[in-house]
């Protein structure tokens, strides 16, 4: 039911989240400032491919 | 039948769909209200994102401890061992609870996921939420880095007595009405009963075990502190400390405005007698007696962590009672020092 890390979904959310934060560091110029939303978006993307996921299984 | 309709049912992804667009409106709104009124963006996302990592980087070592430690209770310790080792009496027990960080040092990030597997090991309610909100003060490092900050003082002193206070307080308030099973969300006993049901025999397949429950909790949790971290950031990047600082004069507000300042800031417990020693010269010794114990019980990312584990109504207690406590705790300091 929870996102637990072998989920392969969460995992690919998280990556996508935190890419997604590099591409915003990048743009404003530092790719830190795209941390703290790349690690949000991580968490929230994660939860909701996983769920995603469960719903079709 | 209450945990049963839980098992059954399945999360919406529409929660954490609705989370990511109002991140995003959030941002959006933010950005565009900073670019209109000429204020350099970069710089206070540059902050935002200092203060975020700062807060993250800072606990997450600690989490991972906390894991481990929580893993390593799950495959090792066994709920008769637990319930041979607790006291009988509940002060008795409450007081125990209160000095167990002296045996699980983990700091407030850590110490949720470990009081979570002690509750479901039998842990008695009273005991495990003293554990919860003394661990952080209560354990050698913390001790520690309080008195080199302070030295052997009122503030170490103080510290010292109101955390046992305040906690074993808690511990037996909380513990005289609810049960176990009315202090931890259905969801989180689901998952260490699913762990309970396969449990290894030899020493090897038990640290595998340990290391996968460690791995598991400290996601589940990492959530939790990856947006409690964020807000904590964004609470201290919109809300200047100067304003606060004009606030907090007085035997009283002294020690609201620590207390309120301890939440937003979310420091480890590890650190925060250093940050604690920059206000000495500027608050009252109450103040800081009460950022320092109230601040590893109740803070922005443990209240997220705690949401996590315990049910709402808990949770509500879990920060009202620390906080009125640690509020008279700080301003009975401020008058027996003479304000």
């Amino acid at each position: 039911m929870k996102p637990s890390p072998p989920d392969p979904l969460f995992a690919l959310g998280v990556i996508a989240g935190l890419a997604l934060g590099v591409f915003v560091g990048v743009s404003m110029g530092n790719v830190a400032y795209g941390m703290p939303i790349g690690a949000l978006l991580g968490v929230v993307l994660g939860v909701i491919m996983s769920r995603a996921g469960n719903d079709q299984q | 039948m209450k945990i049963d309709a839980v098992h059954t049912a399945r999360p919406s992804i529409y929660k954490p769909l609705i989370l990511a667009l109002l991140l995003v409106f959030f941002l959006a709104a933010t950005g565009y209200q900073a670019i209109s009124s000429g204020i350099d963006y970069t710089l206070v996302v540059g902050v935002f994102a200092t203060r975020f990592l700062g807060i993250f980087v800072e606990a997450a070592p600690f989490l991972l401890l906390g894991s481990i430690t929580a893993g390593l209770i799950e495959a090792f310790v066994k709920a008769e061992d637990i319930w041979r080792l607790a006291p009988r009496n509940r002060l008795a027990a409450t007081v125990m609870g209160a000095f167990l960080g002296l045996v699980f040092p983990v700091c407030e990030c850590g110490v949720v996921p470990v009081t979570r597997r002690l509750f479901n090991k039998g842990l008695p309610v009273s005991l495990g939420v003293a554990f919860l909100l003394g661990a952080p003060f209560m354990n050698p490092i913390v001790f520690a880095s309080t008195y080199i900050a302070f030295g052997f003082g009122p503030v170490f002193v103080s510290r010292i007595v109101i955390t046992i206070l305040v906690a074993v307080i808690v511990g037996m308030v909380i513990g005289a009405f609810a049960k176990p099973s009315a202090v931890l969300k259905p969801v989180a006993q689901e998952q260490d009963h699913s762990h309970e049901h396969q449990a290894p025999a030899g020493t090897r397949a038990k640290l595998l075990q340990a290391l996968q429950i460690a791995a598991d909790e400290f996601f589940e949790m990492g959530r939790f502190l990856v947006i409690g971290a964020a807000l904590a950031a964004l609470m201290q990047t919109l809300v200047p400390q100067e304003s606060l600082l004009a606030l907090g004069e007085g035997p009283v507000l002294s020690v609201l405005f620590m207390q309120a300042l301890a939440y937003i800031l979310s420091v480890c417990s590890t650190v925060d007698s250093f940050l604690a020693l920059a206000f000495v010269n500027t608050f009252s010794t109450g103040a800081i007696v009460s950022f320092l114990s109230f601040g590893p019980m109740v803070d922005i990312k443990s209240t997220l962590m705690f949401t996590g584990v315990f049910r709402k109504r808990i949770v509500l207690y879990l920060i009202l009672l620390p906080f009125m406590l640690n509020l008279l705790a700080g301003v009975l300091v401020n008058f027996a020092l003479g304000f």
